[in-house]
Parts: C-alpha cells; sequence; structure tokens
C-alpha cells in the first residue's frame, strides 16, 4: 500500500488524516522556534526529555495505525515502512538498525538538526542535538516493530549535525515500558469539532483553501527525505507532538513556576506569529501561489483572506473570518483546530482559553494584512520580523471563546491599539 | 544582487534581464529574474527541455522543471516571473554559481526563440 493512499480529509473541516491520525504542515521556522520555547521554558535537558517523549508517543500513535492499514507484520516490514513515512513526511530519511534489545539510527539529512544548520550554522554554535523528533520516532519504530509496549526503548541522540557533526546519531536501549495512552484518531476529532460556519470572503476562502489542499497532496520528501517548497523546509508534522509539548509544558509550569505562567504563554503566541510570518508569509510570495492564486496585491482584506485559506491548506482546521474594520478589528473563528481534541481527551475541560497557536497566528494575520507593503516583494527576514512583531505594540489579541474550555466556538480577537 | 550575460533590445520593447535575489531567498536558495509576459512560454519550455530540464506537471499557470542536479525552475506564465531554486544539498558558497548557471540557460534558450534577440546588445551590469 502507497503511503499517499493513507490520506484522509475531513474536508468541511479542513483536517487532514494519515492512517487516521491526525498530520499538519509547518515550516521549519516555526518548528525550530516551537521547540526553542518548550526548552526555554523547561530548561534545555528537561525540555529535550519532553520533546522526544511526546514524539515518542506521537508516532507510536501513527505507526500503529500505519501497520495495521498497511499489514505489516514483521519487524523488517515495520522498520523499513516506518523509515518510509518519516522520509515521506518531510521529516527526514533515518537508517534504523535495531533488536528488540535496542540498536542505532543514524541520518545526516533531519528536518530539525538540517534545517537548523542552514538557518543558524553559520552564526551559531550549538552543542545540544536537535533531533527530539527523529529520537522520539526511532524509539517508537523499535518498539512496534518488535511488539514492545509503550517506552521500552528510550532514544538519546549523541550526535548532531546541528551541532557540525558529520551525521546524527541516536542509541536505542531498553527501557521500562508502560501501557499507551489511547490514539487522538480521526473518529476522536470528530467529537471535538463543530458544523462549519460561512465567514466573510467565505467562498473564495474554500476554492484557494481546496487548491492547496490539492497542491499539498503532491509535497512529500524527496530522496533525502526533506522537503523544500515555498523557500522553507516543510514537514508534515503530528499535532499530538505539538500539543503534548505545549500542554505539558504550560501545566507544569502552572504547576511549579506560576509567576512565569504569562511569559510562557506569551512564547506560545509568539510560535503562532512566527508560524504566519515565516510559513504564510512565504506561501504568499511563492511562485505556487503567484500561479494559483496571482501574484500580492497588497489589499489588507486580500492578506487576511489568504490566510485563512493558507491555514486550511495546511490542515490547520476550519479558520474563518468573523470580523473585519481595516486597522481596526478582526475576529477569526475557528469550528475546528488541531489543538482541541488533544485537549479535551488528555485534560479534559480546560479552565482558560488555551489555543495559544492560533491567538499568535491571528494577531500575525492583522499585522501582515496592515504592516507589510507585498506588492513591494518584503524580505521576510529576522531583522523584519522584529521590526514587525518586537517593536511598540500595534495590535493585542484576545481569545473570547474556546472550544478546549467547552465554548461553542472558538474565537480571537484582535484589536489595534 | 549579480549580473549575467544579460540580453537588451533596442528601443521599443527593451528587455533587461538580471538575476537577483529571491525576496523569500533563505541562505541563497532561491533566486529571481523576470521575463516579459508575452514571452512564448510553450515554445520556451520546450527549449528548457531541449537543454537538459525535465518538466514536472504544470501548477496553474505555473510551468516546472528540475536540473539533472536537482534544482528547480518555476516559470510563472501569468506574471512572467521566473524562479530558480538551488538544491539544499549545494554548499551555501556555490549556490550562486548553480543559480548563474540556471540563469544562463534560460537566458540563452529564450534569446534563440525571440526574434528581437538578433538586435541584442549587452545592458550595463547592475
Amino acid at each position: 500500500m502507497a503511503i499517499e493512499d493513507l490520506r484522509g480529509l475531513f474536508a468541511e473541516q479542513s483536517l487532514t488524516f494519515l492512517a487516521e491520525i491526525p498530520y499538519v504542515y509547518h515550516c521549519h521556522h516555526y518548528n525550530l522556534f516551537h521547540d526553542q520555547t518548550i526548552d526555554d521554558a523547561l530548561g534545555e535537558e528537561e525540555g529535550t526529555r519532553v520533546r522526544t517523549a511526546a514524539a515518542h508517543n506521537a508516532f507510536r500513535e501513527l505507526l500503529a495505525a500505519v501497520f495495521a492499514k498497511a499489514g505489516a507484520t514483521t519487524p523488517a516490514e515495520r522498520i523499513s515502512l516506518a523509515s518510509e513515512v518519516f522520509a515521506w513526511m518531510g521529516q527526514g530519511r533515518l537508517s534504523l538498525s535495531a533488536t528488540s534489545a535496542g540498536g542505532t539510527a543514524r541520518s545526516a539529512s533531519l528536518h530539525y538538526g538540517f534545517a537548523w544548520r542552514e538557518k543558524y550554522g553559520s552564526r551559531v554554535k550549538r552543542t545540544e542535538p536537535a533531533d527530539a523528533v527523529a529520537a522520539g520516532f526511532a524509539a517508537a519504530a523499535t518498539e512496534l516493530a518488535f511488539d514492545l509496549p509503550s517506552d521500552a526503548i528510550a532514544a538519546v541522540e549523541h550526535k548532531c549535525v546541528a551541532a557540525r557533526d558529520a551525521e546524527c546519531e541516536f542509541a536505542l536501549t531498553p527501557s521500562t515500558g508502560h501501557a499507551a495512552k489511547p490514539a487522538i484518531d480521526e473518529a476522536t476529532v470528530r467529537r471535538y469539532v463543530v458544523p462549519p460556519l460561512r465567514g466573510l470572503d467565505e467562498d473564495r476562502i474554500s476554492q484557494i483553501a481546496a487548491g492547496l489542499l490539492e497542491f499539498m497532496r503532491g509535497v512529500q520528501g524527496d530522496e533525502r527525505g526533506l522537503v523544500a517548497a515555498f523557500s522553507v523546509f516543510v514537514a508534515a508534522h503530528l499535532p499530538g507532538y505539538y500539543n503534548e509539548t505545549v500542554y505539558e509544558t504550560i501545566h507544569r509550569v502552572e504547576r511549579t513556576m506560576a509567576d512565569s505562567v504569562p511569559a510562557i504563554e506569551a512564547l506560545m503566541r509568539e510560535a503562532g506569529q512566527v508560524c504566519v510570518f515565516s510559513t504564510f508569509g512565504n506561501v504568499l510570495l511563492s511562485p505556487e501561489w503567484e500561479g494559483l492564486v496571482g501574484p500580492p496585491t497588497g489589499v489588507s482584506t486580500d492578506v487576511i483572506s489568504f490566510c485563512a485559506a493558507i491555514a486550511r491548506g495546511l490542515g490547520f482546521g476550519h479558520w474563518l473570518v468573523s470580523e473585519y474594520e481595516p486597522r481596526k478589528r478582526l475576529v477569526i473563528r475557528c469550528t475546528s483546530t488541531y489543538e482541541v481534541a488533544f485537549y479535551r481527551s488528555r485534560y479534559g475541560l480546560a479552565t482558560k482559553p488555551r489555543s495559544y497557536f492560533v491567538q499568535g497566528a491571528a494577531l500575525a494575520i492583522m499585522t501582515l494584512a496592515e504592516s507589510v507593503k507585498w506588492t513591494e516583494r518584503p524580505q521576510l527576514t529576522n531583522n523584519f520580523y522584529v521590526e514587525l512583531f518586537r517593536g511598540k505594540p500595534r495590535y493585542r489579541v484576545e481569545q473570547t471563546k474556546c472550544m478546549m474550555r467547552g465554548d461553542e466556538i472558538s474565537e480571537y480577537v484582535v484589536d489595534a491599539l | 544582487m549579480t549580473t549575467m550575460p544579460t540580453p537588451a533590445q533596442g528601443e521599443a520593447g527593451r528587455v533587461s534581464l538580471t538575476l537577483c535575489r529571491e525576496v523569500t531567498c533563505i541562505r541563497a536558495l532561491a533566486w529571481r529574474c523576470d521575463l516579459p509576459i508575452t514571452t512564448d512560454w510553450p515554445a520556451l519550455a520546450g527549449a528548457l527541455e531541449a537543454a537538459g530540464l525535465v518538466p514536472r506537471a504544470p501548477l496553474g499557470s505555473v510551468i516546472r522543471f528540475d536540473s539533472p542536479a536537482g534544482d528547480e525552475v518555476l516559470l510563472v506564465t501569468a506574471t512572467g516571473r521566473v524562479q530558480f531554486r538551488v538544491h539544499y544539498a549545494v554548499p551555501q558558497h556555490e549556490r550562486k554559481l548553480a543559480a548563474e548557471r540556471l540563469f544562463q540557460l534560460l537566458v540563452y534558450a529564450w534569446l534563440r526563440l525571440d526574434p528581437r534577440a538578433e538586435r541584442a546588445e549587452p545592458a550595463p551590469h547592475e
């Protein structure tokens, strides 16, 4: 069975699945920022542990579902298929050599390590490995290949391309297993959406989103297992990874360092900003977008509609533009996001709005619409990011409704300051 | 910004082709030039294929090619934009040269099919 045949689409909610496990697309700017946020909140050592555990759990869910759907039963079949899935996702091509007692894994091209070196390598010296996601994947693949319980294998990256090693290398060793939590699959996700609503400019947004979803269906890792598209490295990724890292981190900070919660929440929001600035911005400036939709017009209503379409096209859920008053107010609503099902299933009802990613994304959409001169071919550099988002604030965002809290919809209000 | 053999045509319809870094360029991976939208795109596509580029399925009004080395060339026929994407595995210090090779290939293919090219003369380097 071809991997692409395992894809599924919940079209009216713009949610995508692989073997009925949710997946989305994010770029390396967001992925690196997300991981850095977790480390900033918890410290490097604990951050790495949380990220590795989250990847481990998320890939156990995915690979178990893939193996079942593909009828892969032998260890060799499963390891081979797991490596192909990882490469197909754009996460890199990992060579896995393992038995039920552990083993090794290596790669010269992993999404995180390779992209980190590309982005920062000439300016920053890094000593800690960058590939917790690949470590978690390698552990999960080994466990499932040999029918071992969850966490029976631990993976540690001891060489990393980001730290100027020629290859990334991982050691896989026996550990203490435990029962896995139930998977957050398509059936679970469908329990936590509400019927889609129409927003402003709905017909155009739906049409563009459908075109982008179709384009993304053709995106897959190359011979190195990487995807270079829209002038960024793109990877199909598991919401389970993003959600577990974010919410385990924020809950832990709430329990142990309550004074730090606002700062950590701000960082989580900023990850959403980085996503919109880098991923959405690069999509809007790409030749592919120009061919599908047209060149940037600089009209703010266009930018806002296009961003809603991009969110849907990347599998983020049904984002709609509820209100927009130029330079004053933007209201984004979601009838589904990739966060809600995870949170409600794992933690129950939230006590406050928790959709940090979309909060930051909504603020960034308003900023891109109002403050970027799209027709002048802006350079989406770090300096420009700092100028837009770290100077005097122009807008503020408030999440006024949250499906994680039990509200009927999620709503994000951006107001001018 | 870099310069390359630049076809320039006489007074009317003067065209200047310049290779420059793409607006979204990260570490010199993406480069750009702009062709007249009146270009005979099917003929140019044929010339590029004859020159060794491998066509991929078009995307809307975007004609796409891969080079044997894994680079990409994208032609947006609706706007004339051309993007050269150097393969990410090319070392950073060699990316500009790789982009210049792709640009040269495009320019020569374009010159061969444009009758005005007979009057082409070098344009000042930018």
